[in-house]
């Protein structure tokens, strides 16, 4: 049986746009971004398919056309819309009932970006349904923490002097839909902050050295409002500021703020999943694994020290058959993780930390290794599992079996500034993927 | 006939005196003496404020009247009218007269209103009060049990900790922040006033739920005003923490020094072997709580910042002077030095800047010079140098008057101060302290021993294992004759490279034992093999469990001097048994 390279390859990405028309220099530089970009996706299924309407007339009957093929090539992914700036707002409206409009002229980097940031928030998704996944095997589906409603209106503060274009960002909002408040100084704002959980908020300030620039700066790092958005309106922004032009607002005002928080609020709540002290009832406490809430907690601190000293720092997830943990029960297959977790610690480092974090998903934080020696350190470990027979005894029969175990392992590398739940949820995302990749070789040679 | 005229005469009576208790002031002062005497509280204080009451109506000098409110105040307080007894109380004090009784007979009357306050919810006052008390006990706040019961400072000692179920009973032992209001700075005054009260009950025993409940709700507001990231908070879980571990509450001392460390991570980054305090309380606590993994995660991250600061090599130069010259030789009572060990490199610490606190000139203050040949900066090749510097960093920090109290004592010293206080108290018996070796030091602050709740004390936890200091006696030891014999002013110099070598993966709160057993830790830190958590360490496996003999006389010095009593096994681990510079 040939197994698939374990380390997967890279997220994919269908093209479609009215003449099929995908220019090499395009798919180079996506290729150079470390992402496969093409328009024939044959039988296989795109995380992201990106739809380029810039040349193409907006019809109602071509925005179906468009969308069905973007959901074929993407079953589960995003479809995001590439589209003229001068495009009229009433046609963007119409485009982004389906999908997500992102203005872009010729700039290719702009698209990557703005493909990464929507293959990072699937991860997310994905990682979300991992946990799930882990309290539904734990038996306790019950302690999920308190869903945060999407439904509900985002409650959003404005803090900016009297002035039209404070006006004018508060009635945009407004009919947008979002619960409003506005204060009109730096203090105030740090005050209602401080007593009143907003989703986000947009600073106007009205010149290069308005402190309310320096306020959120300032609140971007604090612990308890790091992830919080803050949007200015401003002309331009420092490097680390989410700034929008205030000849922007009238048309992507409420678009783009409405990113921000569904971001932040979906990163809060991994973060809450991680963080959550009963999930660590996942971790058998006979392994040398720990639990999803000390994982967390320690590994922001492992990547924070690797950024701090500039080193690499790799995850990597190991996945072990699950095909015959569906078959026994938990009492079966308690030494068999164990035996696993007592393989995974001997081959590595004192100081990489080996978490259990699903059922049958291990994942090791490499401190100081890079991508390629983290595959390499994955293949190994994959080479030791499958070459280790495990024995289960049934405990109503007593009869002992013994039978071999695949693997498949996923590696990702800091490599950019991304928070450790983020990391986590891409791991877990080439994790599942390379899972979906090793059943379908399978099926194919048997 | 004479039944009706003695009613009538009774009548009379009753009708004369209800009268005159009520129109003549002396009457009803004396009523009021008179049932305060035979114990009817009640009544007495209806009596006491009505003549009270008509003194003041008739203009008797208000300091004529001071005696009568003191009186009525703590009858008053018998019966439970704390309200009342507080107003009366606050005016006695005010008073002139208050300066005419006795140091004893105030405190007397301030205890009083102090338990009034605590009573009636008033708690900030409560605590400035036995903060005052506190700050005029002096050293004997410092002990956990008192020196002398006779003294001034054991009086005040006893008053504050007769309040101890008071504030067990008013406070929760979570805490109880919102019981404190006023302005930020009252606020912020009366944490740092908890902090000290706390910190004094966390030496007693039976003052752990009055210590939680003071020192949580100090964290609470250090921790709303200040922020997480302030270093008065984490002073403050400095004490707590080990409070919560004693109480049994090991999930709160988690999130407490989770929450310190994370704070100290944003201060001061994630790579600084300074993070190492909090990790390895964290560690300890992950311990005690059986989870192994998640402390053998946090030791192998410790492991790592030491490595980045200190290099690979860190311990593996040759230490072979430290074991020569004594350095790191332990003194307890498992450990008794010779009656006539003397070290040969004294100097007085003055002469290296180092501040004291007596006359610079006599025994006590001088330390021993242990200079150190290999070391890369010539100006921090001794004791007393790095003692001047570390001090120098944490005057700096706390802004406190910090001086060495007492650094060298002779065996005869030691002697005489051992015969005067007998077993009382923390004067360690002679040949088990570790003064007479010349590289201890006891350190004042504000003119009293360094407390827990000092800045100048999380000063030193933070900082002193930079400089070659360990604190010789943690909570719960047991390395001298006695109960606990924590002292947070007594430290001891081992080396830079062995304090070090201590705080990264030495045993926790067991600098003795580490002592002992050094060449075992020196070896396994170089070859890299340190003890998992959850394992034996084996470099503790043999430790000695039989004290020495005390030598209390001059006859029996020799016997003390041979060791004769310990161990065998812990004998051959003590890295440098009967050498050194000991004189004869």
């Amino acid at each position: 049986m040939t197994r698939p390279a374990p380390i997967l390859e890279n997220a994919k990405i269908a093209w479609i746009s009215p003449d099929s028309s995908l220019s090499n220099s395009f798919r180079d530089a996506f290729a150079e971004a470390n992402y496969l970009v093409t328009d024939d996706m044959g039988r296989s299924r795109a995380q992201i398919a990106l739809v380029d309407v810039r040349c193409a007339p907006i019809s109602v009957q071509n925005i179906r056309k468009f969308a069905s093929r973007a959901r074929h090539a993407a079953p589960n992914g995003s479809i995001i819309y590439l589209v003229d700036p001068l495009l009229d707002a009433s046609k963007r409206a119409y485009l982004q009932r389906t999908g997500v409009v992102v203005l872009v002229n010729d700039n290719v980097d702009h698209i990557i970006s703005v493909c990464r940031n929507y293959i990072r928030l699937q991860n997310i998704a994905e990682e979300a349904g991992e946990r799930v996944k882990s309290l539904a095997a734990a038996g306790a589906l019950n302690s999920l923490t308190e869903p945060k409603s999407i439904d509900a209106p985002y409650s959003l503060l404005i803090a900016g002097k009297p002035s039209p274009l404070t006006l004018s960002v508060m009635t945009t909002t407004r009919n947008a839909g979002y619960r409003v408040e506005s204060v009109l100084t730096p203090l105030q704002a740090m005050n209602a902050l401080e007593t009143k959980p907003y989703d986000g908020a947009i600073f106007l300030p009205d010149q290069p050295s308005d402190p309310l620039r320096s306020l959120a700066k300032t609140l971007n790092r604090k612990s308890g409002h790091r992830d919080f958005p803050i949007l200015l309106v401003a002309d331009e922004g420092v490097s680390g500021e989410r700034f929008l032009p205030p000849a922007h607002i009238n048309d992507d005002l409420a678009y783009t703020l409405d990113r921000m928080i569904r971001r932040a609020r979906q990163t809060s709540i991994v973060r809450d999943f991680l963080n959550t002290d009963k999930l660590d009832r996942v971790a058998d406490p006979q392994t040398k694994a720990i639990g999803a809430s000390f994982y967390a907690q320690h590994g922001a601190r492992l990547l924070a020290r690797a950024k701090e000293t500039g080193r690499p720092f790799s995850l990597l997830a190991l996945s072990i058959d699950a095909a015959h943990f569906e078959t026994r029960s938990l009492q079966e297959i308690a030494p068999v993780l164990i035996e696993v977790s007592d393989l995974i610690s001997n081959v590595t480092r004192s100081e990489d930390m080996l978490a259990r974090i699903a059922p049958t998903t291990f994942v090791i934080t490499l401190p100081a290794t890079l991508k390629e020696n983290a595959e390499k350190i994955g293949e190994r470990l994959i080479g030791v599992i499958e070459s280790t027979m495990f024995k289960t005894t049934n405990p109503a029969t007593g009869i002992e079996t013994l039978f071999p175990i695949s693997a498949t392992a996923s590696s990702v590398e800091n490599t950019e500034e991304m928070r450790f739940e983020e990391l986590t949820a891409r791991l877990l995302a080439t994790l599942n993927q390379s899972n979906k990749s090793y059943a379908y070789a399978r099926r194919k040679n048997t | 006939m004479f039944a009706c005229v003695f009613l009538l005469l009774a009548l009379i009576y009753t009708t004369y005196f209800n009268v005159s208790v009520r129109t003549d002031p002396l009457a009803a002062e004396s009523r009021f003496n008179i049932l305060t005497e035979f114990g009817a509280h009640k009544s007495a204080t209806r009596h006491g404020a009505r003549a009270l009451k008509m003194l003041e109506e008739r203009g008797v000098n208000d300091e004529m009247l001071v005696p009568l409110r003191a009186r009525l105040a703590a009858t008053m307080m018998n019966a439970r009218k704390y309200e009342d007894a507080a107003l009366l109380y606050e005016k006695v004090l005010a008073s002139e007269w208050i300066q005419t009784v006795g140091a004893k007979d105030r405190a007397e009357f301030e205890d009083d209103l102090a338990r009034a306050y605590i009573t009636t919810g008033e708690l900030a006052r409560a605590v400035a009060i036995y903060t005052t008390f506190l700050n005029a006990s002096g050293d004997e706040a410092a002990r956990s049990e008192t020196e002398n019961e006779d003294s001034f400072e054991a009086y005040y000692v006893n008053r504050i900790d007769r309040a101890t179920d008071l504030f067990a009973e008013s406070l929760k032992p979570t805490g109880n922040a919102e019981k404190f209001s006023g302005s930020v700075d009252e606020r912020l005054t009366a944490a740092n006033k908890m902090t000290e009260l706390g910190s004094f009950y966390a030496l007693r025993e039976s003052g752990l739920y009055a210590a939680a409940g003071l020192l949580s709700s100090a964290y609470e507001m250090k921790r709303q005003i200040l922020g997480i990231e302030h270093k008065d908070t984490f002073r403050i879980a400095l004490v707590l923490g080990p409070v919560y571990t004693q109480m049994g509450r090991l999930k709160d001392a988690e999130e407490l020094y989770k929450a310190s460390l994370a704070a100290q991570e944003n201060l001061i980054g994630s790579n600084n072997p300074d993070l190492s305090l909090y990790l390895k309380l964290l560690v300890d606590v992950y311990q005690q709580q059986g989870r192994t993994t998640e402390a053998q995660a946090l030791y192998e991250h410790m492991h790592g910042l030491f490595r980045d600061a200190f290099g690979e090599q860190r311990y593996a130069s040759n230490r072979e002077r430290d074991r020569r010259q004594d350095i790191d030789r332990p003194v307890s009572q498992y450990f008794v030095l010779e009656s006539n060990y003397l070290p040969t490199d004294l100097v007085p610490a003055a002469d290296y800047s180092v501040p004291v606190s007596k006359d610079h000139s006599i025994d006590e203050m001088k330390l021993r010079l242990a200079a150190d040949e290999n070391s890369d900066d010539p100006r921090e090749r001794n004791l007393p140098a790095r003692l001047a510097q570390l001090i120098s960093l944490c005057r700096s920090e706390s802004r406190e008057r910090i001086s060495l109290r007492s650094g060298f004592r002779s065996w005869h010293t030691q002697h005489s101060l051992f015969q005067r206080n007998g077993n009382r108290g923390t004067v360690t018996p002679p040949g088990m302290s570790e003064h007479q070796l010349g590289l201890a030091v006891d350190i004042d602050v504000n003119g009293r021993l360094m407390r827990r709740s000092d800045h100048t004390y999380q000063c030193f936890e933070e900082n002193a294992y930079q400089f070659g200091f360990v604190l010789s006696y943690p909570p719960g030891n047991n390395y001298l004759p006695g109960e606990d014999s924590f002292e947070p002013w007594h430290w001891r110099y081992v080396g830079v490279r062995t304090a070090q070598l201590y705080r990264e993966a030495g045993p926790f709160n067991k600098p003795q034992e580490f002592l002992a057993a050094l060449p075992c830790y020196r070896e396994r830190a170089n070859s890299g093999n340190v003890t998992l958590i959850g394992e034996v360490d084996m470099c503790l496996v043999n430790e000695p469990a039989t004290p020495v003999a005390i030598a209390t006389s001059a006859d029996d010095r020799g016997s003390a001097a041979t060791v004769p009593e310990i161990d065998p096994k812990a004998a051959r681990k003590l890295n440098n048994p009967g050498n050194g510079t000991a004189s004869n």
